[in-house]
């Protein structure tokens, strides 16, 4: 059985991850945020629908991503942000910080499939098991799409180096 | 060796078995040790982008378990209210008793429900 209060206590350690995953997709903290508690409640209201045999965290993250994208469709124009507004100024970055400019331009070169799955990997910090529940695709293609957007992104990366 | 197991390998993802296989071939060859190594830079700058931009926003859900609690702790409180006005009103040597298992009773209650609802596992995230 799990309920709300199970659902609660699953959900508080991903909070910190869907925000990073939210703000990576949408670019804007405020609609990050609206869509982590569309998700939040969304998932609440689909508890029932919730296989307890399959990952949990794959499971919400796929509610968190349709929101998201729910939240681009309604909102056509919104204020984007650069990926790391919050924290990288416009100077080159110091030794060690990551170079956020760059790495935004290699991020948008890369096709919307390549886009998506490494987002969820990286900001979401979801596991191929996840990745594969939250895609709907199976393990096996987790691993090769996340090797060919890594691939691309390192080359993208190459080609823009200072 | 699928060239996909090297991204699998570099997350931590493949069974022991074909870890070391892998860690077998990288110590053979340099070319997929620098592939590796392009791999791990790439994962490296989007790590260090995504442990950036994490930040938790608030999120309000409907009542819970929270709720629950402050519910039961209100009705314990209620029946020990109650007991006590109860109690001048039954012969003397059942008030003293009543009182004191009532809210024996009543603590016992509220400790068990919080315990439970406290350690009710949360499912494999």
């Amino acid at each position: 059985m799990f309920g709300p209060g199970e659902y609660a206590r699953a959900l508080a350690p991903l909070l910190g991850q869907a925000g990073g995953y939210a703000r990576a997709l949408l670019r804007n903290t405020p609609d990050a945020e609206d869509a982590v508690q569309q998700a939040a409640l969304r998932g609440l209201e689909r508890l029932a629908t919730f296989d307890s045999d399959r990952p949990f965290k794959g499971w919400w993250f796929a509610i968190l991503r349709n929101c998201c994208i729910d939240a681009m469709r309604k909102k056509k124009s919104w204020k984007a942000e650069p990926l790391g507004d919050d924290v990288a100024a416009q100077e080159p970055p110091a030794s060690g910080e990551p170079d956020w400019a760059r790495l935004d331009r290699a991020i948008a070169r890369l096709s919307s499939a390549h886009q998506e799955i490494l987002r969820l990997r990286y900001f979401g910090e979801l596991r191929y098991a996840d990745l594969a529940e939250t895609l709907r695709i199976p393990e096996g293609t987790v691993m090769s799409r996340l090797h060919l957007a890594r691939k691309a992104l390192s080359a993208l990366m190459s080609e823009d180096a200072p | 060796m699928n060239p996909a197991e090297l991204s699998a390998y570099l997350d931590g993802e493949l069974p022991p078995e074909r870890t070391r296989e892998v860690e077998r071939l990288l110590a053979a060859d340099p070319g997929l040790r620098a592939e590796l190594d392009a791999l791990r830079r790439s994962d490296a700058a989007f790590r260090a982008a995504a442990q950036t931009a994490a930040f938790r926003p608030p999120v309000r859900l409907p009542a819970s378990d929270i709720d629950a609690r402050s519910l039961l702790a209100t009705a314990c409180l209620a029946l020990v209210v109650a007991l006590a006005r109860i109690a001048p009103h039954v012969p003397d040597g059942l008030a003293f008793g009543l009182l004191v298992h009532g809210a024996a009773l009543a603590v016992i209650l509220f400790g068990v429900t919080w315990i439970v609802l406290q350690d009710s596992p949360a499912p494999g995230a």
